[in-house]
């Protein structure tokens, strides 16, 4: 800004100078000249100061001509005071020519400042969109990488399955022969199918291409058919169970399957965890816009060097994934979030780990018949 | 939905479908000592021709067919008036279970499954392939009696005060003892349409069988959860 100030204030002093020069050039030959010539040296200067200085710089040095001219050029000379009548057609025309020229060249500079200004805008939307199309040809690339990713890992967990069905069919035919290290076999068999199972499942958390089937879903439901399945891992293990005495019929909005695994992982870790003979417990409230799943136990608590890194993949520590691929916790937690939820944890009264599982709530009415 | 009895079916034969060698060979061994007799085929054309023309009782049917989507075959068996169908899946997602389920199979096991696990399936849809509609008889469920003519529903000798809508429900259930019914298939068989809440109305109506005719509602013995799939009514060991 100061720069153009600057440039404009250079400009207003050179063409006043220029003006004063001509006209004194011009007085001490006024006798030869005609008002022709002074018109021309006069519209000449103007013109230069318009064109470089802009129409405020054209205005004054037309305006300083014009009582110059008038002054020093038209008898009476050195009076402002104009005799012949044809004298002030004269100044007249000079005036207006001097007035349209600055006009013109404002009007010529204000289309081409536009003009530029619009040429700099669509270079910069060019470059916009050149930089846009390069982001988009590298999330294009990132994605397909991804979906390459995702049916390598899906195929090879879909594969797999297979050939460990036909192991586990032969384990179970030496365990009949009488071969104990056939349930090694068999069990060595499954993890390796969990794993694969898991690497799909923390891939697709990872990349947000995990399908969930969200909808209402009873808890009831969902803690008996956890209660089942764990049953069906650890028959020994006992459970309290405490439900929301002030919400009897309670619904969450999760999908059913994958909220049934994160609980599955956190009563069996709970499970593995807690000392022989002492419950663990489910608890389940509702708390305004959420319902919170409490799994607790009265193991050992969660060491400092397993606290700070247990929902990440592969931390495997003493309180690390139930199904021994170091993947449980870290999909519990990726899952809770991906259906609005949250998993935590809390150091429980009295000793042992309490894991708080929160989800969306559902409104959902009794209907009466 | 009643049970499907068809008197040409052969109660000695079972049809194993599968491209993979190995799984045959594991599921003819799981198989021996059972009494039935067994076919194999490699392709979905070839089980569809096998089965008009042998009738088997049951069909062990993998999904990864090279010729015809599994899905398609279980379908067109279903469509010929096949026997018990028990689908092999390498899958595990809800969705395609479901379909499964409402394609015709009568229960499916996913890979890599247990020789037991299997054997087990494989008795309880023989078994019920055998059996008469339980809902024509008086039904027995450990300490639960429930008499479709009268009817009658008790819960350790005391009678249980069952709505319209839950007769229609255990009664659709009990039809299919031991068979896990999709929620598509409860709803259209108590309601008669999926109108916008049928999932919602299916699990309070559940969770209310459950409280009238579980010793302990919170750990069902006899109305279980099939997860994302639907319920099944199971007579307790």
């Amino acid at each position: 800004m100061m720069a153009v100030l600057r440039s404009r204030a250079s400009w207003a002093a050179l063409w006043i100078v220029v003006l004063a020069a001509a006209t004194a050039a011009l007085v001490a030959d006024r006798g030869t000249l005609d008002k022709a010539h002074v018109t021309v040296v006069y519209f000449i200067i103007v013109t230069g100061a318009s064109a470089t200085g802009g129409r405020t710089l054209g205005f004054v040095v037309s305006a300083l001509a014009f009582l110059a001219f008038d002054f020093f050029f038209l008898p009476p000379f050195n009076t402002l005071v104009v005799r012949d009548p044809r004298d002030w057609i004269v100044l007249a025309g000079f005036g207006v020519a001097a007035f349209l020229t600055g006009q013109l060249f404002h009007q010529v500079r204000k289309e081409a400042a536009e003009s530029k200004r619009r040429s700099d805008e669509l270079a910069a939307v060019a470059a916009e969109r050149a930089n846009l199309l390069e982001r988009s040809h590298e999330a294009e690339q990132e994605a397909a990488a991804a979906r390459a990713k995702d049916e390598v890992l899906a195929s090879l967990s879909h594969d797999i399955r297979t050939p460990i069905t036909a192991i586990r069919a032969l384990a179970h035919d030496l365990a009949q022969g009488g071969d104990d290290r056939a349930l090694g076999i068999e069990e060595e068999a499954d993890r390796l199918s969990r794993l694969a199972g898991n690497v799909l499942d923390l891939s697709r958390l990872e990349a947000g291409a995990m399908r969930l089937d969200v909808q209402p879903n009873e808890v009831e439901d969902l803690v008996g058919a956890a209660l089942h399945q764990l049953a069906a891992a650890q028959p020994t293990c006992k459970v309290d169970v405490v439900l929301d005495s002030r919400h009897p019929l309670l619904f969450v909005q999760a999908d059913f399957s994958q909220t049934l695994r994160v609980l599955v992982n956190l009563l069996d870790n709970a499970a593995r965890h807690a000392p022989a003979g002492t419950p663990i417990e489910l608890a389940v409230a509702r708390d305004g816009d959420r319902v919170t799943f409490r799994v607790s136990d009265r193991g050992p608590g969660l060491p400092e060097a397993v606290q700070r890194r247990l929902f990440e993949p592969y931390a495997r520590g003493d309180a690390a994934g139930t199904s021994g691929t170091g993947l449980g916790l870290s999909i519990a937690h990726r899952l809770a979030a991906a259906q609005g939820g949250a998993l935590t944890w809390v150091p429980r009264d009295g000793g042992g780990t309490t894991f708080l599982l929160r989800l969306p709530v559902a409104e959902v009415h009794e209907t009466k018949e | 939905m009643r049970l499907r009895s068809f008197p040409w079916v052969r109660q000695d034969l079972v049809l194993i479908v599968d491209d993979e060698v190995q799984i045959r060979r594991a599921v003819r061994r799981a198989l021996e000592g059972t009494g039935h007799g067994v076919v194999e085929c490699d392709g979905g054309e070839e089980a569809v021709e096998l089965n008009a023309a042998q009738h088997p009782a049951l069909i062990i049917l993998d999904l990864g067919l090279p010729d015809v989507p599994g899905i398609e075959v279980c379908r067109r068996l279903r469509a010929q008036g096949a026997g018990a169908i028990l689908v092999l899946s390498a899958r595990h997602d809800d969705a395609e279970k479901v379909a499964l389920l409402d394609a015709g199979a009568d229960d499916y096991v996913t890979k890599p499954f247990s020789t037991v696990e299997l054997q087990a399936r494989v008795r309880a849809l023989l078994r019920r392939a055998r059996r008469d509609d339980p809902t024509e008889t008086t039904l027995v469920l450990g300490n639960v009696t429930l008499d479709f003519a009268k009817p009658l529903a008790t819960l350790g000798g005391e009678t249980v005060h069952l709505t319209k809508t839950e007769w229609a429900l255990v009664r659709t259930l009990a039809a299919h003892l031991g068979r896990t019914l999709t929620h598509k298939q409860l709803w259209t068989a108590v309601w008669g349409y999926a109108h916008g809440d049928a999932a919602q109305h299916l699990r309070v109506h559940v969770r209310a069988l459950r409280r009238k005719l579980e010793a302990d509602a919170v750990r069902p013995a006899l109305l279980v959860t099939e997860p994302g799939v639907g319920y099944r009514l199971e007579k307790p060991s």
